[in-house]
């Protein structure tokens, strides 16, 4: 079963064309990546599910259209926007940033409490950051602390904009295998990255963008052997 | 001796209300950015709504000062709604030209309305206590509590509550936080609501100490807790709240010490000297760039 249907989609910005006419469905319960290169059109793509741009085409969330709705009754709906560049609160501290991604929920205090306890266990290291200013932390617990955020938001349907990114090797991993973690309690998840083996290897199915456009899609274990992916990504 | 402790009281009084001015300047700032030049417009609307609340309606004191805060608010927050929300994505100076313009059309509109200075009856009758030779009146004391108040509740509300944290989150980076789920709009119009509010409040405050009222009284003002906003740190809120003071001190010693003319011309030398040494204010931190 789908849990998000893009049909025909296009995003611009004045002149330039970000994305011109993409087709996707991102099935329930499974992690779909979207890789490629830089400008390819991936963030612009995530934007646009979460309403941050206009664009043409339709977007439907478990049968529901998202066009024209406002960027927080999206959130609203479930989906969580990880946003490129992680878009973490500088002037508030680490435990500000959690609770405020659970805004939504002022009448859910058992269930916060609940997500509260598990970002605490599954990401140790924000705990002992509490009351430090966010703007003060490392990369690495930056981004973190926008993956502790969105599980505080509890969405369905998480859009994580290359996690990886300003990384080392050993903090991506990290980072990846709280996602294989998130994605085990039921959670789909739609993973952006320009790093295409770390992404089709987590991954159930994937896409490769290019220029605006699907190049390429399947299960993600073909793509990691689809020579053309190889030469282009993996660079093997 | 007394008469420097009556000069302390003077300047906490016109300091607090200052302050309370000037914390409607560095909120508007504070989230959009934004500097809200018709804010002193709104703080002359509070008085007028005073004067009207008091003197036509008869109301008891503190209906009048929650008329006029209340009255001051929605005018605040319908300005934000007509005239910046179409601007947030345009240049900055549009949105300064914008707000210049709102403030002449407030002024204006008042002066079509009420072409004549008005006089603002006694709003509580006015008690003076004295101590070895201090006066104290009870409008010092209601000014001076009040503003702390006010100025404590504002202090609790951006620290502790959720709505704060989503103004401060705001000033941040009003992009990202509607993916929180966070409605921006109604928090820029609670920012609006409050800062307006209190703009009407110091309008009340200023009409009991000083009667005497006109359309273009909030010019002035406006300016010089604009001043004291960018003096305290503009965007910080306890900065609002130390440069309000420091005016209303500066001011009441260049004019004890002075010829009273020297007043303004002594206070804003001060000021502009403050800022060629923290040009940030004394409170405010430079604007960092986000990773």
């Amino acid at each position: 079963m789908p849990a998000l249907t893009i049909e025909d989609l296009a995003v611009s910005y004045g002149n330039i064309k970000a994305v011109r006419g993409v087709s996707l469905t991102v099935r329930q319960g499974q992690i779909t990546a979207l890789i490629g290169a830089n400008g390819a059109g991936k963030t612009s793509l995530l934007r646009a599910i979460s309403g941050m741009v206009r664009y043409a085409g339709q977007i439907y969330y478990k049968e529901m259209k998202l066009n024209g709705m406002a960027a927080h009754k999206i959130v609203a709906l479930g989906i969580t926007h990880v946003p490129e560049g992680r878009g973490i609160f500088g002037n508030l501290t680490v435990k500000e940033n959690l609770t405020l991604a659970a805004w939504l929920r002022k009448n859910d205090a058992e269930g916060v409490r609940r997500n509260y306890e598990r970002v605490m266990m599954l990401l140790p290291r924000l705990s002992e950051r509490l009351g430090q200013l966010a703007g003060t932390l490392s990369g690495g617990e930056q981004q973190m602390l926008a993956i502790g955020r969105a599980m505080m938001s509890d969405g369905d349907l998480i859009l994580l904009d290359e996690p990886s990114m300003g990384l080392s090797p050993v903090l991506a991993d990290e980072i990846y295998r709280i996602i294989a973690e998130i994605n085990k309690t039921g959670v789909t998840i739609l993973l952006v990255e320009q790093n295409a083996f770390m992404a089709l290897q987590l991954a159930h199915h994937g896409c490769v963008m290019e220029n605006g456009v699907i190049a390429l899609e399947g299960a993600a274990m073909e793509l990691l052997d689809d020579p053309r992916v190889r030469q282009a990504y993996l660079g093997v | 001796m007394a008469y420097i402790a009556q000069q302390f009281l003077n300047m906490l009084q016109l300091g607090s209300i200052y302050a309370i001015i000037a914390l409607g300047y560095t909120m508007v700032y504070g989230v959009l950015s934004l500097i809200n030049f018709a804010h002193g417009d709104l703080f002359m609307v509070g008085a007028f709504l005073c004067f009207l609340a008091s003197s036509k309606l008869h109301l008891p004191f503190y209906i009048v000062i929650l008329a006029a805060a209340a009255g001051a608010a929605v005018l605040g927050v319908t300005v934000e709604r007509l005239a910046y929300r179409p601007l947030r994505e345009a240049p900055k100076v549009s949105a300064i030209i914008t707000a210049l313009g709102v403030g002449v059309f407030i002024e204006n509109f008042t002066l079509a309305l009420s072409p004549y200075p008005r006089h603002v009856p006694e709003l509580l009758h006015n008690i003076s206590y004295n101590f070895n030779g201090l006066t104290i009146s009870s409008i010092q004391m209601i000014i001076v509590a009040l503003s702390v108040l006010l100025m404590a509740g504002l202090d609790f509300i951006v620290r502790k509550t959720r709505y704060g944290s989503a103004m401060r989150a705001l000033s941040w980076d009003m992009r990202t936080l509607p993916l929180m789920g966070v409605p921006v709009n109604a928090i820029v119009a609670l920012t609006f609501a409050i800062g307006a509010g209190f703009g009407g409040v110091a309008g009340t405050m200023y009409a009991m100490a000083f009667p005497v009222i006109d359309p273009y009284m909030g010019i002035m003002i406006g300016w010089k807790a604009f001043i004291a906003a960018v003096v305290g740190g503009i965007g910080s809120i306890r900065g609002a709240m130390l440069g309000g003071c420091i005016l209303g001190a500066v001011e009441t010693i260049a004019a004890v010490a002075l010829p009273s003319t020297y007043r303004d011309f002594i206070a804003f030398t001060l000021l502009l000297i403050l800022l060629i040494f923290r040009p940030n204010g004394i409170l405010g931190v430079p604007k960092t760039l986000k990773v």
